[in-house]
């Protein structure tokens, strides 16, 4: 909603309304589950019933283009970095990212000698949280979760941060 | 005929028995864990952030040769003749100044190779799991304690004793040389 943002700057109506969005993205976040390795089995088990990400209102979407956040979840290797982008570019705004794991973070264990690995995907993604663990436990993703939440939901307050 | 009756009925009591395992599951105790509110009690060998105890760190560089990703950085300098750094509680004396001991949560693999090497028994794995960030920086874990200007004056007073014994060794060739020259 740019229009929005450009012409109700100080108006209290815009702002209300802002909030009112923000608190409805922030609270079915529905995700592209990028599971790429073996991260992508934590994520699972995010989803399955002892975590249950349906508590958070997020579900795993087949289509970029039903989604709002992406959780790249495994090793980007140099050869699936233009598909991860592909992806990330049909996804509507607003889109959030998710990196998640050493490999995602920062090319984890091939940060040093991997030929063939990204050596993070904020190379070619804006990442908004970081969630470190090879792999992180569930619990540990979901508090990235919440932390991209408390991000969303402050997002009109904060200017220029996404 | 026959068939045709046996079908339906067959139909009918494998859905009843199909739908009974379901009903039955209704009465089930709920295995969701109510993350945020209710967290599991992780086990004290858990592997998850990592933690150094630097002031039992005699900076012996174990840890970081034994990383299989090199993600622990470690400077020392060493300490002066006079000067006393103190014991760790295991009893071993520290004779270097660990200017730095940073550890990248980024990089790390969480093996716990790091651990097991270490001779005082400082660096560990902690429970601790939520640290999730905005900021990929904010993974890098800074434990050494001296501030930039210490290990400032640290680092010269080390090129300078470095500068002196060279100089000295050089006046001890030189004299070295020198000596067989006037001899002959």
């Amino acid at each position: 909603m740019a229009w929005f943002d450009i012409k109700g700057e100080g108006n209290i109506f815009f702002a209300k309304l802002n909030e009112l969005f923000n608190w409805s993205r922030g609270s079915s976040p529905w995700t592209l589950g990028f599971g790429i390795a073996c991260c992508a089995i934590e994520m699972m088990a995010t989803g399955a019933s002892h975590y249950d990400l349906d508590r958070f209102g997020m579900f795993f979407r087949p289509s970029p283009r039903q989604s709002d956040v992406m959780i790249v979840a495994g090793t980007v290797t140099i050869k699936i970095a233009p598909m991860l982008r592909r992806l990330y570019e049909q996804m509507p705004e607003p889109k959030y990212v998710i990196s998640m794991g050493s490999c995602s973070n920062c090319g984890g264990p091939y940060w040093q000698y991997g030929y063939h690995v990204l050596k993070g995907v904020d190379l070619i993604v804006p990442v908004d949280v970081y969630v470190p663990g090879c792999p992180p436990r569930p619990e540990a993703l979901i508090y990235g979760i919440l932390q991209l939440k408390e991000k969303i939901k402050n997002q009109s307050k904060v200017k220029n941060e996404k | 005929m026959k068939d045709y009756f046996r079908n339906i009925y067959q139909a009918i009591v494998t859905i009843l028995i199909g739908m009974g395992v379901t009903f039955r599951h209704l009465f089930v105790h709920a295995v969701t864990i109510q993350y945020p509110h209710v967290k599991r009690e992780l086990p004290a060998r858990s592997r998850q952030k990592l933690f150094v105890n630097i002031d039992d760190c005699i900076g012996c560089f174990q840890c970081a040769r034994a990383c299989p990703v090199d993600c622990i950085m470690i400077e020392t300098v060493k300490a002066g003749k006079d000067e006393d750094l103190g014991e760790t509680s295991n009893g071993q004396k520290k004779r270097l100044h660990v200017v730095k001991f940073d550890i990248d949560m980024a990089k790390c693999c969480y093996c716990a190779d790091c651990v097991f090497p270490c001779p005082t028994e400082c660096i560990y794995m902690t429970p601790d799991y939520e640290f999730a960030t905005y900021d990929r920086n904010s993974l890098l874990l800074h434990f050494a304690k001296y501030s930039p200007e210490q290990v400032k004056a640290l680092h010269e007073r080390q090129e300078k004793e470095a500068l002196a014994k060279a100089q000295a060794a050089k006046i001890k060739a030189a004299a070295g040389t020198k000596k067989p020259e006037s001899e002959t």
